[in-house]
């Protein structure tokens, strides 16, 4: 906004984000928009760079020597694998912290490092496992004792609650989905 | 003495309301989101099950099959006659300590919130390896949603919970398989939700010190390892964790909303 400038129905932010989204173009703009720009040098800076950007653009590709892009693709290629190593990376240092905790809890399954390992390491794999087994116990019980002393009014209200929520949610993700940072209609 | 908002005829039962019985009940006694109590005169001929929430049973209490806390702890003393067993689990996290609760040993509590983490961390970092741009989005969509995402994780949680009630009542045949699926929607939205937050928490922390673009995998990897240290934080770290949770389902719808027009970019889209 333009210091004393009377207050006007949008800001420089939305405007230069329609600009960006549109190339330049003036096409988009509602008539406040287009008055806007008129007084704000700032907003028609960042039309003409895109104008000028989108010109580039369309000088630049497609590109009129194949040669030149197979070698600049070429040139650009050890550094994609590189950036693509980089990405991996923490992907690698997770995996190496969940194997040193495995490996804490009770050992490689399989492996011959057990032998290796403090005494704590033997029996965590199996309490693991006994736990996981009584998880299931543990559900089973719920399940049984809930069957026996719910009341069939409640479980049907339980069932009507969690269609209403899904349909919600389901409701939400696609109101959401025209809720995107560089949507046409903003 | 009993207080619920739901009773049978042959057993008890209470959901969202503390319960608490110093008699006898012909039956099994089942409480959702909230504490069981069972006095020194309570004798439950059946099942005392309590899922998202805490059982306490005096001394002199008799429960002639299982104690079960689901999603909570138990406290149950040596001479409280149990005919079952005492199964407690307050998180599929804790199954190892869950079951050297009798022995409590540093190193496996240890380890198990090691590979906990490492689990956490390795699962949101590869979901942004994968599906970069789809992640991306949703901790760009954060900031702008903003308390949308928790009033909108609120109601999928309490719809988590109310399809728990309704799978488990199905009985056992039917319940275990529908809370087992239950339970891997809910990690997997979770895995999403959490690799959104992450992204969006380790891009602020990282561009303090890094101004050039990194990639996304870092940015998850710092966020999820802060969201971590909240969650084994002393006392106040599981309720964090939870709130982080539901919060976490919240975020994963907003990545549900992804444009397909953008997700026919991804595979073309490398990892940044």
């Amino acid at each position: 906004m333009i210091r004393g400038e009377a207050p006007v129905a949008t800001d420089c932010q939305t405007i230069q984000e329609i600009l960006t989204e549109n190339g330049g173009g003036l096409e988009r703009l509602d008539g406040a928009e287009s008055q806007h720009l008129e007084v704000c040098p700032d907003c028609r800076e960042v039309a003409a760079a895109e104008r000028a950007l989108g010109l580039l653009f369309a000088r630049a590709i497609p590109p009129a020597d194949r040669v030149v892009e197979e070698r600049v693709l070429a040139a650009l290629r050890p550094a994609r694998i590189r950036r693509r190593i980089v990405a991996f990376l923490p992907v690698a240092a997770s995996l190496l912290v969940a194997l040193v905790g495995a490996v804490m809890v009770g050992g490689v399954p399989g492996s011959g490092i057990l032998g290796l390992l403090p005494e704590f390491s033997t029996q965590g794999w199996m309490a693991f496992a006994t736990s996981v087994s009584d998880w299931g116990a543990a559900v089973a019980t719920g399940a049984r004792a809930a069957a026996n002393t719910l009341d069939p009014a409640f479980l049907a209200g339980a069932g009507l609650v969690s269609i209403f929520g899904l349909v919600g949610v389901a409701v939400t993700a696609l109101r959401w989905r025209r809720v995107s940072l560089w949507r046409d209609d903003r | 003495m009993v207080s619920g908002v739901a009773a049978a005829s042959s057993g008890r039962t209470a959901v969202l309301s503390d319960l608490r019985i110093n008699e006898q009940v012909a039956g099994d006694v089942v409480v959702f989101g909230a504490d069981l109590e069972l006095g020194p005169e309570a004798r439950v001929e059946g099942d005392a099950v309590v899922i998202g929430g805490d059982i306490r049973v005096a001394e002199g209490a008799v429960v002639t099959r299982h104690v079960v806390a689901v999603l909570g702890g138990a406290e149950v003393p040596v001479d409280a006659d149990i005919g079952g067993r005492v199964l407690c689990f307050s998180s599929p996290a804790t199954l190892l300590s869950a079951s050297s609760a009798r022995e409590p040993s540093l190193h496996a509590d240890f380890s198990m919130r090691l590979l906990a983490a490492g689990g956490w961390l390795l699962v949101t970092t590869g979901l942004a390896f994968l599906f970069p741009i789809r992640m991306r989005y949703g901790a760009w969509a954060v900031p702008s949603l903003g308390i949308k995402i928790p009033a909108l994780g609120m109601m999928a949680g309490l719809t988590v919970f109310a399809s728990l009630i309704a799978s488990l009542g199905l009985g056992p045949v039917l319940g275990v398989p529908l809370v087992g699926g239950l339970m891997v929607i809910f990690f997997v939205a979770r895995a999403v939700g959490l690799t959104v937050l992450g992204c969006w928490i380790g891009a602020m922390v990282l561009k303090r010190w890094v101004r050039h673009p990194l990639p996304i995998s870092l940015e998850v990897f710092v966020g999820v390892l802060v969201l971590l240290a909240v969650r084994f934080l002393p006392m106040v770290g599981e309720t964090m964790w939870t709130l982080i949770s539901l919060v976490a389902l919240g975020a994963s719808i907003a990545v549900l909303g992804v444009s397909t027009d953008l997700m026919r970019a991804e595979p073309s889209s490398a990892n940044q």
